[in-house]
């Protein structure tokens, strides 16, 4: 809650007191405000008065509730001219700047008039909406007789949509576009686009960016992307949806940070808010988050109960990517269980859906999966290859926790068939990576056993494999 | 101000009903408001529903001051959720 709003709520008993002796100001009647509305909106269409001539007051904001009545009631004149401007008013709404706005009206009057005038471009809200909220809508920005910026919009648009859609990035190559995405878009000005086609845009991109710098260990800037995106997709006519996604987005850092007990704390909400928007996608999403947390606090039986479930639902969506994701999380557990062979056909089904889909991760994490469960079973030197590319396609991702914990399996492997000096350069590489992610307690004793061992030339198997089980723990 | 706007637009009042409106929920917040909720919500939630209660009992008058051909000043509404005589 702002300051003012407390302030406010705590001088209620002052207020009243007050009332009663003088008159409140309640601001302009609706024929004045209609009146000035009227003034206002000539202006506008003569282009004579811009965001920065106005200094907003009480006053002015009942005009601009007024001007936005005005403005939704010709909706239904459904023509070019009353789109062009109701979206003239909404960009110049959106430019001045409301200060004390604990009630968020300028947010509700821009929505508003953002939902008349799709409606009068003859979109349906609810199926625009929907389509946006599975954030691969291309949007198509309309053509307002001469817009300046049309070319420009031409040629980002279709790279945010490629932005969102591939999986082929890695997570840095995702990143540094996204990057370059936004602030081509936020130089593009407000008038890229129509009513909040912009800030959809732009925070498709955010949310993109924060998925992506996830992945690479940043998590503080991923929180900062994925509140950059909440704001941004508040803005936009039907935000729920939208929002909902960060809720996942956010959910996932909890994760990240290894605070599974709040994850399965919050995720039911989240679940409930992506269910409400019919985002089923991200709902399997998030409950494919929830089973993994349901793993690594030992709840086992819940877990393998939950992943299974996934399974036949992503099945059934065809949603091949995560499904490939939550076999090889089922392979994982089951080997743990000694049934080496059942695990071996889950991930040679995950690795058949990983032909269809481009989703580079899954398979360097099946190939993770694969040489944990060939050295289990003693095969060694099929291990340490899978290990080996593993190792490799990680890095090329740019995912260096998940690099440096397939290190220490592949050290831990090539210790067990007497390559001591190779174990050591596994090593030499992982624990630099682990000290400055932070993903290993500074107080494991094992981390610095193992660096001393090191030093001195010959790996501690024991300390070795303490660190490795730490890590795998939180997988 | 932000309160007496939204009755006001958004419910149709004029700007004195939702004055009075919005000082209406301004009591109730002394005994009902949980500070460390969420103020603003309970406001607006507040303000909504005592906005379009005021619209009803507005309609109900404007209905039978139309049947029984009286103005609404001399309508009287039963003062049923207060406990009063009929």
């Amino acid at each position: 809650m702002s300051s003012s709003l407390r302030e406010i709520v705590a001088t209620i008993p002052a207020w009243l007191t007050v009332t009663g002796d003088r008159e409140v100001s309640i601001g302009l009647s609706h024929e004045e405000a209609r009146g000035r509305a009227v003034v206002l909106r000539r202006l506008l269409r003569q282009g004579t008065v811009q965001p920065g001539d106005v200094v907003l007051d009480e006053e002015l904001k009942d005009v601009f509730y007024a001007l936005v009545d005005l403005a939704t009631v010709e909706e239904t004149a459904s023509n070019a001219s009353f789109v062009a401007e109701a979206n003239a008013i909404y960009q110049f709404l959106d430019r001045v700047k409301w200060l004390e706005d604990d009630f968020n009206e300028k947010r509700d009057l821009l929505r508003r008039l953002g939902e008349a005038g799709w409606r009068a471009l003859g979109e349906d809200v609810e199926v625009l909406a929907r389509r946006r909220a599975r954030l691969e809508d291309g949007v198509a920005l309309r053509e307002l007789g001469d817009n300046p910026l049309s070319s420009r919009s031409d040629a980002l648009v279709p790279r945010v949509a490629s932005l969102i859609k591939s999986r082929n990035f890695s997570p840095s190559a995702a990143y540094s576009e996204a990057v370059t995405l936004f602030s081509l878009l936020n130089e593009a000005g407000p008038t890229l686009g129509l009513f909040d086609e912009r800030d959809y845009l732009m925070g498709s991109v955010a949310f993109s960016a924060g998925a992506a710098v996830r992945h690479l260990g940043r998590l503080d800037e991923a929180q900062e992307w994925f509140a950059i995106a909440a704001r941004l997709f508040s803005k936009t006519f039907a935000p729920a949806p939208l929002v909902a996604i960060t809720g996942y987005g956010r959910l996932c850092l909890l994760f990240e940070r290894d605070e599974y007990d709040r994850v399965l704390k919050l995720e039911p909400d989240v679940r409930e808010s992506l269910r409400q928007a019919e985002m089923h996608s991200f709902l399997r999403k998030c409950e494919f988050v929830r089973a993994k947390s349901l793993r690594i606090l030992g709840r086992k039986p819940q877990a393998r109960a939950l992943f299974e479930s996934l399974r036949g639902r992503c099945a059934l969506a065809r949603d091949h990517s995560l499904e490939s994701l939550v076999l090889i999380c089922l392979a994982d557990l089951v080997q743990e269980e000694g049934k080496f062979e059942y695990a071996l056909e889950l991930l040679q089904r995950a690795g058949a859906l990983q032909d269809d889909s481009d989703y580079a991760f899954a398979n360097a994490e099946l190939e993770v999966v694969l040489g944990d469960l060939l050295r289990k079973q003693g095969k060694l030197v099929e291990a340490i290859s899978a290990f080996r590319s593993a190792v490799a396609k990680l890095r090329r991702l740019g995912m260096a926790r998940w690099e440096a914990y397939s290190r220490l399996l592949l050290a831990e492997t090539l210790l067990a068939c007497d390559r001591a000096r190779e174990a050591e350069t596994e090593l030499l590489q992982a624990l630099p990576t682990m000290a400055s992610l932070r993903i290993v307690p500074e107080g494991l004793t094992a981390v610095a056993l193992l660096q001393e061992s090191l030093r001195r030339q010959k790996v501690d198997p024991e300390a070795l494999r303490a660190v490795r089980e730490h890590l795998q723990k939180h997988r | 101000m932000p309160l007496v706007r939204r009755a006001s637009f958004k419910h149709g009042l004029s700007k004195e009903d939702a004055r009075d409106i919005v000082q209406e929920t301004f009591v109730l917040a002394i005994s009902k408001l949980d500070i460390n909720g969420n103020p603003q919500s309970w406001f607006i939630g507040v303000v909504d529903r005592l906005a379009m209660g005021f619209q009803r009992k507005r309609a109900r008058r404007a209905f039978l001051a139309a049947r029984w051909g009286y103005g609404a000043r001399d309508i009287e509404e039963p003062e049923i959720e207060r406990g009063g005589d009929l």
